[in-house]
């Protein structure tokens, strides 16, 4: 096992290296220059070249990449073109609030899509049935941008319950409505894949074996059946939420949530070039981490998985 | 189980419910920026959302009132000699920045030569590179700009290369304003709260989320002792927090503009014609638009106004030159109403009675989408294919100053309240590109008259000669004229005495006041 960890962790190594360089390279190349977010609306062009001078930017790709990854070495990801300060710092404020966002998504995701899959898969063709995938239905369909602005419209303006937006010094109402919104997508995949799984598993030898010994069938359904659906959920889990880690740009703006997402997407409009590298590798970083910590959680779940692994 | 999800949800529901009191503070304005601020560094501040955040922070020479007017800020008294070449400043003696250092010439030759220095290198450097050797600083042959003198620690003498009448609107942006030596975008500065010495000063500063300001000195009963700007980048929600009570102002989105004018708000309505003009820009370097005719065609083909009826709920007024109304005389310019036959006559004297294909570029932006896909079914009206061209801003800016778009959709903001700004960078030879002039028009009569115009002191010869470029350009058509536009804003009906400005950076709030509620007995 602690093998297999080792492996992981190595090959990492070389992903990151790739992520970085071929990140670099598109930036390279996508049209727009980075200094005339710097320079305004009206601007000399001597001003220009000095700020083009100034930032390295006519130095050749290879030579800013390993100025990068020199730095990165150092634990230094450059200062922002734009704002100046460095990236590490502002992506140390972002990122906390991301993660904190992509917690709570799941949260609301997990609970909502095991309640919605379980309660389907317990009377399959059942009116309770039909109901359940008719809402997950509606919550894969419903678009985040939609969505997020009905539940402000209710939550918020018409209830008054709930602050429409912002990060309110990390206040737990604050992240109610952005986590519902972002969740209630994956919610009605995981209820789905749920339902499927569990389908499947129900049908099988011990779980018959388990009703004729007499158990209760809420114990049959999430003792037995439950934990051997749940692979394919994890799979689920585990990219939604790396995918939440990487930024969700659409929720956070809406919700004017102060998070890495919007910082990317600043960055991306004003070509800040660290600022995105910094934000690329970050995102990268935490993609292949929960990954990896799928593995290891399917490992744990299904013995068979950890001696096939190692 | 069950009883666990049921515990979990009536845990989320208590924590959110009742939003009352989100407002806060009631002696805090509550504001927004729809982009958080690029920079706190006078020199680096080129944005709207840096300018007003670097506008209520640091002192200036000068500042902008609401009505666009330069007043005097750190200045206690000024003269000009009677060349237009030699301004003398006597400062306050008695205002400080935060750390208590007081406010001295010093202090003002230090931030006017960082502005200045190619070892920083300023965009805002043009705003006084017309001090008299400010060329030769530059260009690293002189320690020391010749026109900027210090007789003693509170006179200061400015000496201009030639004379420049809206100079006073320079000292007042904010690339001008001062702050102590400890606060020059360091990275030490960076990282923590830049001291000041403005009318406001920076309490809080919570990366992304928002901007906290106290009062730098008191002020009365009614008047605010704080301002908060959160960054909300979404129109709606922007809309959202000022109906729950949490922002005191907002401006209306020109989607909302029928809800917020006539629907039932609790909000006070104002409206402001800002100096700002949009336009369609016209390369006129590239064929066919480097024919005046073309590009007059295309003025006569397109129908402002049910543009700006449709487009823009009617809020704005349709452009007659570059020069809004309020900084020119004379009557309104309309040779170019709507008269699509006239636009068809035009395109065959020029040789082009089957029309052309034409690209558009804009950024991205839904509502500017909008307008442009109503241009283009009036221009398709007289044969003219448009194909609209949507970019990030990083990608069109790219575009459109290396001049490799046919035409482009932009806006112009005010740097300060002068005919000059919207005339000499936007038109002369020289600007061609990132200066301003980005539909590269050259016309050397022009040039010699923007020229005369940037020297020539405040005067009805200087009103007339507004008038004249004003009227030229709009005749020769460079751009397609669309509007002045007209910001809708909708105020918390607890504010008073708040006057919209005219120009992003022309509020200082010292003098907003608020209902304050009465001691109970």
């Amino acid at each position: 096992m602690w093998r297999y960890l080792l492996h992981r962790l190595l090959v990492l190594i070389p992903v990151l290296i790739g992520v970085t360089f071929a990140s670099f390279c598109l930036l390279y190349v996508i049209p727009g220059d980075p200094v005339q977010a710097v320079a305004g609306e009206r601007y000399d062009e001597s001003v220009l070249e000095e700020l083009r001078a100034e930032l390295h930017l006519d130095d050749p790709l290879l030579v800013r990449y390993g100025r990068f990854l020199e730095g990165l070495l150092r634990g230094d990801l450059g200062r922002s073109y734009v704002t100046r300060e460095p990236v590490l710092t502002r992506i140390l404020v972002t990122f906390p609030r991301t993660l904190q966002l992509a917690l709570a998504s799941m949260a609301v995701a997990i609970v909502l899509g095991l309640s919605l899959g379980l309660a389907a898969a317990a009377r399959p063709g059942s009116w309770l049935d039909r109901l359940c995938m008719t809402l997950a239905s509606i919550g894969i369909s419903m678009p985040v941008f939609w969505l997020g602005m009905v539940l402000i419209y209710l939550f918020a303006i018409r209830m008054n319950w709930l602050p429409p937006s912002g990060y309110g010094d990390g206040h737990p109402r604050h992240i109610i409505l952005p986590a519902l919104t972002l969740g209630m997508a994956s919610a009605a995949l995981i209820a789905r894949m749920t339902r499927s799984a569990m389908l499947e598993v129900l049908g099988q030898d011990f779980i018959r074996t388990a009703r004729a010994k007499g158990l209760h069938p809420w114990r049959v359904l999430v003792r037995h059946g439950l934990r051997n659906a749940l692979l394919p959920v994890i799979t689920v889990v585990g990219n939604d939420f790396g995918s939440y880690l990487s930024g969700s740009v659409l929720t956070e703006r809406i919700f004017a949530w102060p998070g890495l997402g919007r910082y990317t997407l600043e960055a991306v409009a004003k070509r800040d070039l660290p600022a995105l590298q910094g934000s690329i590798l970050v995102m990268a970083l935490a993609f292949v981490l929960v990954n990896l910590l799928v593995d290891l959680t399917y490992a744990w779940i299904d013995p068979r998985t950890r001696r096939g692994g190692a | 189980m069950k009883s666990n999800i049921i515990l979990l949800l009536l845990c989320l529901l208590s924590l959110g419910c009742g939003n009352s009191g989100e407002g806060g503070d009631p002696a805090v304005f509550h504001n927004y920026l729809s982009e958080e601020p690029q920079s706190l560094d006078p020199a680096f501040a080129v944005d709207q959302s840096s300018g007003i955040l670097v506008s209520l922070l640091y002192p200036g020479l000068f500042r902008f009132a609401a009505d666009g007017t330069p007043v005097p800020d750190l200045v206690d008294d000024w003269q000009l000699s009677a060349d237009g070449l030699i301004y003398t400043f006597r400062l306050h003696p008695d205002r400080s920045f935060d750390d208590g250092s007081v406010i001295d010439t010093d202090d003002v030759i230090r931030c006017f030569l960082r502005l200045l220095d190619p070892e920083h290198p300023s965009p805002r450097r043009w705003v006084l590179d017309g001090l008299k050797g400010a060329q030769s600083f530059i260009a690293g042959h002189s320690g020391h700009v010749a026109g900027l003198n210090a007789p003693d620690a509170h006179t200061l003498v400015v000496e201009l290369e030639t004379p420049f009448s809206p100079f006073l609107g320079l000292l007042a942006m904010p690339a001008t304003r001062l702050y102590p030596a400890a606060s020059d975008g360091t990275p030490a500065q960076i990282a923590g709260l830049p001291v000041c010495g403005g009318p406001w000063r920076l309490t809080e500063w919570h990366r992304g989320d928002r901007f906290l300001l106290g009062r730098r000195e008191m002020g009365g009963p009614d008047n605010f002792t704080g301002l908060e700007f959160r960054i909300i980048p979404q129109p709606f929600t922007a809309g959202a927090e000022f109906s729950v009570g949490n922002l005191d102002l907002l401006q209306v989105p020109l989607t909302e503009v029928a809800y917020w004018v006539e629907g039932e708000h609790k909000g006070t309505v104002t409206r402001q014609e800002e100096l700002v003009i949009s336009y369609i820009g016209l390369n006129t370097e590239r064929a066919p638009f480097n024919d005046p005719r073309v590009r007059q065609a295309l003025n006569y083909a397109i129908d402002v106004e049910a543009l700006i009826r449709t487009c823009r709920s009617g809020a704005a007024t349709r452009a007659g030159g570059p020069v809004p109304p309020s900084l020119r005389e004379g009557a309104p310019r309309e040779q170019f109403r709507y008269r699509p036959e006239r636009a068809r006559e035009l395109l065959a004297e020029a040789g082009l009675s089957a029309g052309f294909d034409m690209e558009i570029w804009q950024k991205e932006n839904p509502e500017v989408s909008r307008i442009l896909e109503t241009v283009q079914i009036f221009l398709a009206d007289v044969g003219i294919e448009v194909k609209i061209v949507v970019r990030d801003w990083g990608a069109f800016k790219d575009a459109i100053n290396k001049g490799s778009a046919d035409a482009f959709f932009l806006d112009w903001l005010a740097d300060y309240p002068d005919a000059e700004n919207f005339l000499y960078p936007l038109f002369h030879t020289s600007n061609r590109g990132g200066g301003g002039n980005r539909c590269r028009y050259s016309e050397p009569v022009t040039d010699i008259l923007l020229d005369e115009l940037r020297a020539t002191p405040e005067s009805d010869a200087r009103r007339r000669l507004v008038a004249q470029l004003n009227d030229s350009i709009y005749t020769a058509a460079p751009w397609i004229w669309l509007w002045y536009p007209v910001s809708i804003q909708v105020l918390n009906p607890r504010i008073h005495s708040y006057q919209p400005p005219v120009i992003f950076n022309g509020q200082d709030y010292l003098e907003v006041t608020r209902d304050v509620a009465l001691p109970t007995s």
